[in-house]
């Protein structure tokens, strides 16, 4: 059953830039994707279209066979809340504690007034906590999220975006701020969280090994299009040089400019 | 609000480049910087006019001060000794001081902080919210915390209560343009997690928002409590309670002793205050 669909999806900033081009993309119950590409391909574009927080500007994007764009009020926020999210910068609140961050994910469902002040129902608390021992932070769940390192924060944000009890998880470059070793570590830990907890999970990746180690499916963007979406073992070498040729060329350019600038 | 004001680089010691001018050169270029351009003449003028307007208009003379010294000399003398009998009694109203200004503070601050969400664009980005809400909040900020004490006196009558009705008031008016600058400038990158997780924005108000901000705050809100506790301590001259009502009414008697008394209590209460809200301060942010 397709959970996640994407069809004909453009997409244009309003400054003009066109970020996607007719991306088509459908995605199987309890499959792993990652999406790869050279930085400016429209892989962060595509992310905010999955998870409704922008909307395309042609085609239509589906989760579940519901258009998030049609959806209003309540309707919306509880279908926002069935998409876990997990973001390059973690976006935590750093002055709060672990617990009271993962929490967050939990008041959708929450009682409106109460939650107010912070008091949330035991079930979710345990849930919470459950789910930070999971991840390996069951010591730090008083903490202050900004004294943490990167690769526990991102642990954090992992645990909000799963104590949702998610249908679909998607992350925009989860690692891409931390180093490669902390990095295979935390995507070991989000393959292993969707796997236990049965998601499906989208995976926008810039490293091509990480993308192998754990993805079932590879989907290549460049340039605002798919170039290829095929099961892990048919990337080949060729392809995937195909994919970043010309990134290097690409990024003196750019670097160029901005000297010219 | 950490508010950067970039600092324009000083460009003349790059267009001339550094070689050892005779001291005639420098003289003269000096001179040169020194003379005024026409705008600096025009504005001279204009606030000396201002000044002379302003002086007028409030009966300012020289031979009047001068005149008038020996007054305050003998003002200032009769004030010693302080009359120490007068001091259980001015311990006792400045603890009511400190009342009115510490309740009207905490209720102003509560007041204050869904009249600055209002404000804030990045909570309500529809205009018409914020607008109002500002233009509401600048022209109550407008009115001094004493004529708002007047007309809760003639509402409530004379006493504390109105006192500290003035000073909720005008605390909220003024701290919610400051709490809605602080919350526009707050990072909004959790709270936009928050909003796709499906929570409220009442929740994220709660969650995210709030304890983010909330040491910016309470650092500008001991500010605030200095000021209206100077401030609570005049309220009292138009009788809405606090240590201003029995300052007034020890100089009506002439009892200069008792009025040095006071003084030197309130000196010591805002001195201390002042102090110890700075060294919170500096451990909150
Ligand atoms: N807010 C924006 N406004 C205008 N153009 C943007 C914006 N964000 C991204 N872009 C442009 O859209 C294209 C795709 O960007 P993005 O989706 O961030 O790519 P990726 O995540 O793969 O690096 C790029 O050309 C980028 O410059
Ligand atoms: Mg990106």
């Amino acid at each position: 059953m397709t959970v996640l669909e994407a069809a004909d999806v453009t997409f244009r900033y309003p400054d003009g830039t066109q970020a996607l081009t007719e991306v088509s993309v459908g995605v199987q119950r309890g499959e792993i994707v990652a999406v790869l590409g050279p930085s400016g391909a429209g892989k962060s574009t595509l992310f905010k279209c999955f998870a409704g927080l922008e909307r395309p500007t042609a085609g239509v994007v589906r989760v579940e066979d519901v258009d998030l764009a049609g959806l209003r009020g309540r309707e919306r926020r509880l279908a926002h809340h069935r998409i876990g999210l997990v973001f390059q910068e973690f976006h935590l609140v750093g002055r709060a504690s672990v617990l009271s961050n993962v929490l967050v994910g939990r008041l959708a469902t929450a009682n409106p007034v109460t939650s107010l002040v912070h008091w949330m129902s035991r079930r979710d608390r345990t849930l919470a906590v459950e789910l930070l021992t999971r991840v390996g932070l069951g010591e730090q769940v008083r903490k202050r999220a900004d004294s943490l390192s990167g690769g526990q924060r991102q642990r954090v944000a992992l645990a909000r975006a799963l104590s949702q009890r998610p249908e679909l998880l998607l992350a925009d470059e989860p690692v891409a701020n931390l180093d490669p070793v902390l990095a295979t570590g935390v995507i070991d830990d989000i393959v292993r969280m969707v796997r236990e907890e049965g998601l499906t999970a989208v995976l926008n990746l810039h490293d091509v090994s990480l993308a192998r180690r754990v993805a079932q499916r590879i989907v290549g963007m460049r340039e605002g299009r798919v170039v290829f979406d095929l099961p892990v073992g048919e990337v080949t070498d060729a392809l995937l040089a195909d994919l970043y040729a010309n990134e290097g060329l690409a990024a003196q350019a750019a670097e160029r400019e901005e000297v010219a600038a | 609000m950490t508010a950067t004001i970039e600092k324009a680089p000083d460009p003349a010691p790059e267009k001339a480049p550094r070689q050892a001018p005779t001291r005639r050169d420098e003289i003269e270029r000096l001179a040169r910087l020194r003379r005024p351009s026409w705008g600096t003449i025009a504005g001279a003028v204009g606030v000396v006019a201002l000044l002379g307007w302003s002086s007028t208009s409030t009966g300012f003379s020289g031979p009047a001060l001068v005149d008038g010294l020996p007054h305050v000399a003998d003002f200032v003398g009769r004030m010693f000794p302080p009359n120490l009998e007068e001091l259980p009694v001015a311990i006792e109203l400045m603890f009511e001081t400190l009342g009115i200004a510490i309740t009207g503070t905490v209720f102003g601050v509560l007041l204050a902080i869904p009249l600055s969400l209002l404000a804030a664009r990045n909570i309500f980005p529809q205009p018409w919210i914020r607008d109002t809400t500002r233009v509401v909040v600048n022209v109550f900020r407008a009115i001094p915390e004493l004529m708002w004490a007047l007309l809760f006196v003639s509402a409530v009558g004379l006493g504390a209560f109105a006192g500290t009705l003035a000073i909720m008031v005008g605390t909220a008016f003024g701290v919610a343009r400051l709490f809605a600058d602080i919350f526009e400038t707050a990072d909004m990158r959790a709270w936009d997690a928050a909003a796709a997780t499906g929570a409220r924005k009442s929740q994220r108000i709660a969650w995210v928002l709030l304890p983010q901000q909330l040491p910016t705050m309470a650092s500008y809100t001991l500010l605030v409590l200095d000021g209206n506790v100077r401030a609570a301590s005049l309220l009292g001259l138009v009788g809405a309670g606090g240590i201003g009502m029995e300052l007034n009414q020890q100089l009506r008697l002439f009892e200069y002793g008792s009025v040095m008394t006071i003084v030197l209590v309130v000196l010591v209460v805002v001195m201390s205050l002042d102090l110890l809200s700075s060294y919170v301060r500096k451990r909150f942010v």
